[in-house]
């Protein structure tokens, strides 16, 4: 289980201890005895077989953890009198002085522990006051984004076409085209980057929402890939067509996997039978590869990328062209791309290699190739000179 | 996007005593007409709530604000799903639960669990009962300081499976009856009662572990 706790140190002692001694808690020494009977005892009413976990590591342990902590809690009950109390108070709204006299002791009790809970100290209770404007109008502004606006809108009932109607759209549209265009052409790379944060963000909600009903899965439009992932057209061999069953699903606006800095993204909505974008050129974001039966959102850690700004490497492998590793996205002047991680932050990164090491654009395979390549002795031939001003290339 | 005209006799019908309307009007107007200032009446009207019963599930107070967020976009998201007869506030809170239990599971949080010390003093096979008057802890508005008593809270909740966590939280922030919380989670309202009581015996257990262990340092 992906979020299970895991074993308090003495526990984990008292567990290993356990197993070293065949699940025989009187075997176990001493100082651990105490610990590993209650453990073995609640194993066993899981019908856990023990020998299986002899080869235990640290994620089986976190597995049977979850468990033994949800076995333990369904042994807790409430003394009757608590239980009665309890009824009550659920019976009467938490209201005491609507309870029976004979357990209103009791149900008091019951009544501190739900004030208790739901209270919070004054140093919270600032928190909360304190930012009251801001959070609401956060909330407002993400929700007069058009990329937000819900899909299930009811379809207005058809009516006869009027002449006014004609004037009326005539005039938005003359209205429109002579306020966006000026807008488009000016929108300075900064507003880009922030309506491409904002649609992965969107993205990542659109995801989650995916997997939710989904089993946990993220959308996989093919079973798995047995051979090209990148015919971008042809749904049964395109990874694109993965990512755009989020638009087929309605889970996302076809707007919101639109960068403003891909020119060559379709500017309306596809047909709404596509399965796929057209072309690789109309494609602006680059989507997880997974593959078969790996798409499942508990097989990855929290902070995995799932989309990032397009790829610059297959755009150049399809066209012939040298790739550079290191480059980034086309999207944003190759100066970086945002990159959506599955715990739905969504970060500007100057560089496609992360943390880790883990080059987003290559597989792993092909990240050793380059690497050995580059130690090989003759990779420079002294042709070379440096991309740009900033790149720090010495010479002899 | 088609907008429809606010129908005022819909409103007139959904207003409460005091003349002001009810939270269902004000979703519905804002569904129906694109309303935000609608929206932002009812983000307000539930704003110290619903962080207050986010904050007890999560523990942290930017993990709180995130999903207070991400709770009311998901309920403009899906308000073609609210039914109009149905309640606004624990479908939210549902919303909101959802969206906590997501938070949980991405972070990956891992918390260390004593298995023992919940077990208390019986074999751990036999069920054990609770009884909140049965020990010495004090009850816990008695004795304590708020912010003492606030950092206790914090860490028996967050000590509890998030399961029973948030039936706990679901049923103390909003007093509903077993049935609306059935309702809610889509569970039999058996599997509710059954989880609500040891809910509270969990929790009941670890109040009265934490001050056995604080009274012994």
């Amino acid at each position: 289980m992906h979020d299970s706790p895991p074993l308090s140190p003495a526990d984990a002692e008292a567990l290993d201890a356990l197993v070293d001694a065949g699940f025989d808690p009187d075997a176990v020494p001493a100082d651990h005895r105490e610990r590993a009977r209650r453990i073995a005892a609640m194993l066993e009413p899981m019908n856990a077989r023990p020998r299986e976990l002899e080869h235990t590591d640290g994620t089986l342990t976190a597995r049977v953890i979850e468990s033994i902590r949800a076995a333990s809690e369904q042994t807790l009950r409430l003394s009757t009198r608590d239980d009665e109390a309890l009824e009550s108070c659920v019976m009467s709204g938490f209201d005491t002085s609507r309870v029976p006299p004979a357990v209103r002791p009791r149900a008091e009790r019951h009544e501190a522990l739900r004030r208790a809970v739901t209270t919070l100290s004054p140093e919270h209770e600032q928190w909360i006051a304190a930012g009251r404007h801001v959070r609401t109008q956060a909330v407002l502004d993400a929700v007069r984004q058009p990329s937000l606006i819900p899909f299930e809108e009811p379809a207005p009932a058809p009516r006869g076409f009027r002449f006014a109607d004609l004037l009326t759209v005539a005039a938005v549209l003359l209205i429109a085209a002579g306020l966006m265009l000026p807008v488009k052409n000016s929108m300075s790379e900064s507003s880009r980057r922030a309506v491409c944060m904002s649609n992965l963000q969107a993205a990542g909600l659109g995801l989650g929402l995916y997997a939710m009903s989904n089993d946990e899965a993220l959308p996989m439009a093919t079973a798995g890939f047995g051979g090209s992932w990148s015919r971008v057209g042809d749904p049964r061999h395109s990874q694109s067509a993965n990512l755009y069953t989020l638009v087929r699903t309605k889970h996302v606006a076809p707007w919101m996997l639109t960068c403003p800095g891909n020119p060559a993204a379709p500017r309306e909505p596809l047909d709404a039978q596509a399965m796929d974008w057209r072309t690789l050129d109309e494609v602006s974001y680059s989507y997880r590869l997974m593959p078969a039966g790996q798409s499942r959102i508990d097989r990855l850690d929290g902070d995995s990328v799932v989309l990032a700004d397009r790829s610059p490497i297959l755009l150049a492998a399809l066209r012939g062209q040298r790739i550079s590793p290191e480059t980034s996205s086309p999207n944003h002047r190759r100066e970086g791309q945002h990159l959506l991680r599955l715990d739905d932050s969504v970060r500007w990164s100057p560089t496609p290699v992360l943390e880790n090491g883990d080059n987003i654009w290559l597989p792993r395979a092909i990240e050793r190739f380059v690497h050995d390549a580059r130690l090989k002795r003759g990779l420079i031939d002294g042709y070379e000179l440096p991309e740009d001003a900033e790149d720090t290339f010495l010479g002899p | 996007m088609p907008r429809a005209r606010p129908n005022r006799e819909d409103d007139r019908t959904l207003t409460e005593e005091n003349g002001r309307l009810t939270d269902e009007a004000l979703f519905l107007r804002f569904r129906e007409t694109g309303d935000t200032e609608a929206y932002g009446e009812l983000i307000d009207r539930y704003h110290d709530d619903l962080l207050r019963f986010l904050y007890r599930m999560l523990g942290d107070r930017q993990g709180a604000e995130d999903v207070f967020q991400e709770a009311f976009l998901q309920a403009h998201l899906s308000s073609a799903s609210f039914d109009k007869n149905r309640t606004f506030r624990p479908w939210l809170f549902t919303i909101a639960a959802n969206k906590a239990r997501d938070m949980l599971r991405k972070k990956g949080r891992r918390k260390t669990a004593e298995l023992s010390a919940p077990i208390g003093a019986g074999n751990g096979r036999d069920t054990s009962f609770v009884d909140l008057m049965g020990s010495d802890s004090p009850a816990p508005d008695e004795r304590l300081s708020i912010e003492e008593r606030d950092r206790q809270v914090q860490k028996v909740l967050n000590n509890m499976s998030p399961t029973l966590r948030e039936v706990l939280l679901l049923a103390y922030f909003q007093r509903l009856s077993y049935a609306q919380i059935a309702d809610e989670l889509g569970i039999p309202l058996g599997t509710v009662k059954s989880r609500l009581h040891a809910a509270v015996a969990s929790f009941g257990r670890g109040w009265q572990t934490l001050h056995q262990e604080e009274d012994s340092d």
